[in-house]
C-alpha cells in the first residue's frame, strides 16, 4: 500500500544540492586552504592554472573522501542529532548513488592530478584518500576511542599534497606541516566530543568521552597539545620559515595553551553549558587557518 | 526495482523503458522533470568547465615545454 507522498522520495532522483552536500564543504574549506598554503609554502612557484588545478584536485578528493565517509556511516548519522539531516539518513538519496559519486570522484580526482601536475602528487592524495575510507571511516572509528588520533593523519595530507604538486618531492617542512594537522586533530576533535558526547554514545561511537570519561578526555587533550605546539614552532626553530610565522606562531600557540588548559584543569558541573570546551573548538579552527596563512605569508611577503 | 528506477532518472532516461510497478502522478512526474532538468544544467556547466580547463592545461603545458 503505496500513497502518493510516500512515492515521492523514492521516485524523485537526488538533487544536484545533495551531492554537494554529501562533500562535506564545511570541511572541504579546511582542506583546500591548507592544500593551498602547503602550495604557496613550497620554493618553486607553480604555474597559476596548474595550481588551481591542484587545489581543485585535492577538493574534489576530500570531497569523494566525505561522500564515501556519509555511504558508510548513513546508520551512525541517522541516530546523531547533529548529521540526522544529510542526504542519505534524510532519505533524500539512494546509498548506490552515494557510492557511486565517491568512486567516480575519487578516481576523477586522481587521474587529473597525475595527468595535470605529477605523480608524487597524484600518489598522496590517493593515500589520503584509502587512508580516510578504509583505515579511519571502515576499521577505527566503529572500534577504538584512538579513532581520531590515528584517523587524523587522512586531513594532515593536504598541505603536503600542496607541497608535492608544486615542488614534485616532499621534504622536512611538509612533514611539519603534515605533523601539526595529525597532532592539532585530537584537542580539536576531543573539544567537540566533550559537548556531543550524548550523540555519540548513542550512535555507538566509541570516542574518548563515551569510553574512558571526561577526566581522561581532558588530560589527553592537555597532553596532546604539547607535541602539537612543538609541531607548530618546529618550522621557525629549524630556521624553515622567518620570524613572521615564528612570532605567529607564539602568540597563536600561546592562546591555543590557554584555552587548552581551561579545558584540562576543569570538570563539568551538571546541565553545564561547556562554555570552554565550545571556545576551545572554535578557536582550534581559527588557529589552523591563521597558522596556515602564516606559513604562506611568511613565504611570499617575509 | 527501486534502485534500477532511480538509476534510471540519474541518467536522464526516466519513462523508456522499464516497467513501473505504479505510475506516479502528475505532480510528480513535473517534479521528477524539474528536478532532472536541475541536474543536467548543473552537469553541462560542469562539463562546459572541464573542457576549459583541459585546454588551458594542455596551453600551459604546452607553453613550459617549449619554454
Amino acid at each position: 500500500m503505496s500513497s502518493a507522498s510516500s512515492l515521492s522520495p523514492i521516485t524523485l532522483p537526488a538533487d544536484w544540492r545533495d551531492f554537494l552536500a554529501l562533500t562535506k564543504p564545511r570541511v572541504m574549506t579546511l582542506v583546500v586552504f591548507t592544500g593551498l598554503c602547503g602550495l604557496l609554502a613550497a620554493p618553486v612557484t607553480i604555474h597559476p592554472v596548474l595550481g588551481f588545478t591542484a587545489i581543485l584536485c585535492i577538493a574534489l578528493g576530500a570531497g569523494a573522501a566525505g561522500a564515501l565517509n556519509q555511504w558508510y556511516e548513513s546508520d551512525i548519522d541517522a541516530v546523531m542529532k547533529r548529521t540526522a539531516k544529510r542526504p542519505l539518513p534524510a532519505g533524500r538519496m539512494e546509498r548506490q548513488s552515494a557510492l557511486h559519486f565517491g568512486v567516480g570522484l575519487s578516481v576523477f580526482s586522481v587521474v587529473l592530478m597525475y595527468f595535470a601536475i605529477n605523480l608524487v602528487a597524484a600518489a598522496i592524495l590517493t593515500v589520503s584518500i584509502l587512508f580516510y575510507v578504509f583505515v579511519y571511516t571502515i576499521w577505527l572509528k566503529r572500534r577504538t576511542p584512538q579513532n581520531i588520533v590515528i584517523g587524523g593523519a587522512a586531513g594532515a595530507f593536504p598541505p603536503m599534497i600542496g607541497w608535492a604538486a608544486a615542488t614534485g618531492d616532499v621534504t622536512l617542512m611538509p612533514v611539519l606541516l603534515f605533523a601539526l594537522i595529525f597532532l592539532w586533530t585530537p584537542p580539536h576533535f576531543w573539544a567537540l566530543a566533550l559537548f556531543v558526547k550524548t550523540d555519540y554514545a548513542n550512535a555507538g561511537v566509541p570516542m574518548l568521552p563515551v569510553v574512558a570519561g571526561e577526566r581522561t578526555t581532558r588530560r589527553q587533550i592537555g597532553l596532546y597539545t604539547l607535541p602539537m605546539v612543538a609541531a607548530a614552532v618546529a618550522p621557525w626553530w629549524l630556521g624553515l620559515t622567518g620570524n613572521l610565522y615564528g612570532v605567529t606562531a607564539i602568540a597563536l600557540n600561546a592562546i591555543f595553551l590557554v584555552f587548552a588548559a581551561q579545558v584540562a584543569f576543569r570538570a563539568s558541573a551538571p546541565d553545564d553549558a561547556m562554555a570552554p570546551e565550545k571556545r576551545l573548538f572554535k578557536y582550534s579552527v581559527l588557529y589552523l587557518f591563521l597558522m596556515f596563512a602564516a606559513v604562506a605569508a611568511d613565504r611570499w611577503f617575509a | 526495482m527501486t534502485g534500477k528506477r532511480n538509476d534510471d532518472l540519474i541518467r536522464g532516461r526516466g519513462t523508456a523503458s522499464v516497467p513501473r510497478p505504479a505510475e506516479p502522478e502528475l505532480a510528480d512526474q513535473d517534479a521528477v522533470q524539474a528536478r532532472q532538468h536541475s541536474r543536467a544544467r548543473v552537469m553541462a556547466l560542469l562539463l562546459g568547465a572541464f573542457v576549459i580547463l583541459v585546454f588551458a592545461i594542455s596551453i600551459v603545458k604546452i607553453q613550459i615545454a617549449h619554454g
